[in-house]
């Protein structure tokens, strides 16, 4: 059930509430075994009496229980960013999404699985191990926001936050059939998001359908100081004018551009199903407008020259004695020590994205590869910002099926290219969304809509009028 | 590969250091696509962001409590946490 339709059941109604707590952790005790959607499940009786508590005091999410990505400091809940490194890291303070959600009368009920640091594209690199997907849990969940994607789509938990550097709360979301949905850069505050690469990190959101996102993103929108990226969207009555849009009543007629290159090395059947998706969006009086950006080939080396160059830098702090790695420092030189905890304390994947970032930005090889990508992200900008003030790009969310376990990880260069469609928004700050649009062999599939930066009132208008008319959000997977 | 092993501060283990060794060949190969592309006279886009880091207001604020930054330390001795040794001891510099 969605959240606005838990919230107006549970409201001022104790034994409401009470009953929709134990139904989640029911859930939890029966699925969680096989999908391990969670590093961290919180007491159910501690989550239960914040949740009264919310309650009785009357605030708006009403006690309302959220999941959340480990790499999203919580107060004293362990973070772990799903590394060794970092097992026994407890947050002295929230991060302001945290911080928000909780004033709201929202509850954590528990900490996510991902990648080891959000570097993955299907949760496999987490050091607690990966995440299944709740479709068919031989297939992974997607990544790296995996853990939010599984407990959402499986009803562990009506809503989670993820984050998205390159795709990974949209990647999870289509291979779960929900909604994912990462903002205009610096709409939600990273004051407190365990930094990966800091241009293109941004917290977002998966939930059962696109008015959720709305009911939340109004609790966590907003300018904040701890973050001066931040900005100022005005969120304030998008939940009211949302649900005034689908189910009979009122629909969008929205321009969407198709980029040919966006579709080229899209698995043939997953192109099929999405394309039959936007068929019926076009009987329903949306138009379309197709178009060519040869340079958008090149979006997929620039993202990873970028991110493995900003993820050295971010993850250099690593290696001091002080986030819970406990090897004793007393005998030891500070190199020697700090080389030994990264060495015990990162996974392969991250150890080979410092390796190439410190390669990408080391004398001789930073203009090589770092600029140039750099370059290459002003071209995309300047050709797909004219794009987007027309209309919203749709394409395939993922170019393939959610793979089987073991399928892609063993060859980096096989689990970047599951990102090639999710890339670009990040690169150029723009909003972006994951919205369920059918199905290939009993696999969800996903449509992806791309907006101008700032528009993302819009855009989730817009989302709220397709997955009416697809008409396949809130589906229950075999698991469930 | 001993070079970024030292950049980066990270100990390979053999087995793995062929392997990322490999990984990191092809991947800088793949890397190599953005020459294809004529990029004379463009600036590097560094962030999109277009905001100016402005100064904050002067505001007082409770700072982190200390119990919670020492709860990960690996060890706490007079409020301090203790780390490796900075400077090296007689034995060390002998070694």
């Amino acid at each position: 059930m969605p959240v606005h339709d838990v919230i107006e059941i549970i409201r001022g109604d104790r034994r409401a509430l009470e009953e929709y707590i134990y139904s989640i952790y029911d859930r939890i005790e029966r699925l969680e075994k096989t999908l391990r959607g969670f590093i961290t499940i919180r007491k159910r009786e501690d989550v239960l009496e914040e949740a009264v508590r919310a309650n009785m005091e009357e605030k708006p999410l009403a006690g309302i229980p959220i999941a959340v990505k480990d790499n999203i400091s919580t107060m004293g809940i362990r973070t772990t960013c799903a590394s060794a490194i970092l097992e026994n890291y407890v947050p002295p303070y929230d991060a302001t999404v945290i911080a928000r959600l909780r004033s709201a009368g929202a509850v954590i009920i528990g900490k996510t699985n991902m990648d080891e640091f959000a570097m993955g594209s299907t949760t496999e690199t987490s050091h607690f191990g990966p995440s299944r997907n709740p479709w068919d849990p031989d297939r992974v969940p997607g990544g790296s926001s995996g853990g939010s994607a599984v407990v959402v789509s499986s009803y562990m938990a009506p809503a989670a936050l993820g984050s998205d550097t390159g795709g990974s709360v949209r990647n999870p979301a289509a291979y779960t059939a929900t909604f994912g949905y990462k903002p205009t850069y610096g709409v939600l505050s990273r004051y407190g998001l365990i930094a990966y690469a800091s241009s293109l990190d941004q917290i977002g959101l998966i939930t059962r359908d696109a008015l959720d996102t709305a009911l939340l993103l109004e609790h966590m929108a907003g300018e904040d100081p701890m973050d001066p990226t931040s900005v100022d969207l005005k969120v304030s009555g998008l939940y009211r004018r949302l649900r005034d849009i689908g189910a009979g009543r009122s629909h969008l007629s929205a321009r969407l551009v198709i980029v040919r290159e966006m579709w080229e090395g899209v698995e043939e059947n997953v192109a099929r199903e999405v394309m039959r998706a936007i068929d019926r969006l076009s009987s329903s009086g949306y138009t379309f407008e197709e178009t060519s950006i040869p340079e958008i080939r090149y979006a997929l080396p620039a993202y990873y020259i970028i991110a493995f160059a900003e993820a050295s830098s971010n993850l250099a702090r690593y290696g001091i004695p002080i986030y819970g790695l406990k090897i004793n420092p007393e005998n030891m030189g500070w190199e020697d020590y700090y080389s030994e905890v990264r060495s015990r304390g990162f996974g392969r994947e991250v150890k080979r994205r410092i390796m190439l970032g410190s390669y990408i930005l080391s004398a001789g090889y930073y203009e090589q590869y770092y600029i140039k990508a750099l370059k290459v992200r002003r071209v995309l900008r300047d050709r797909l910002l004219p794009i987007l003030r027309r209309g919203y790009i749709a394409s395939p969310t993922m170019p393939i099926k959610p793979p089987r376990l073991g399928e892609a990880i063993e060859d980096p260069l096989r689990l970047y290219a599951m990102d090639i469609e999710t890339v670009v928004p990040n690169l150029i700050g723009a909003p972006a969304v994951n919205i369920p649009a059918g199905f290939v062999d009993s696999l969800p599939v996903g449509l992806q809509l791309i907006g101008a930066p700032m528009s993302d009132q819009d855009l989730l208008e817009v989302s709220r009028s397709v997955e009416d008319i697809i008409g396949i959000s809130n589906t229950t997977p075999k698991t469930g | 590969m001993e070079r970024l092993e030292r950049l980066a501060m990270l100990r390979l283990e053999e087995d793995e250091r062929m392997t990322i060794y490999r990984d990191i060949e092809r991947i800088l190969a793949f890397f190599k696509q953005l020459d294809e592309l004529d990029l004379g006279g463009v600036e590097p886009l560094f962030h999109v962001t277009e905001k100016e880091a402005g100064v904050g207001d002067d505001i007082e604020v409770r700072s982190m409590d200390r119990v919670w930054l020492e709860a990960s330390a690996y060890r706490v001795q007079d409020g301090f946490v203790v780390g490796p040794r900075t400077i090296r001891g007689e034995e060390d510099s002998r070694s």
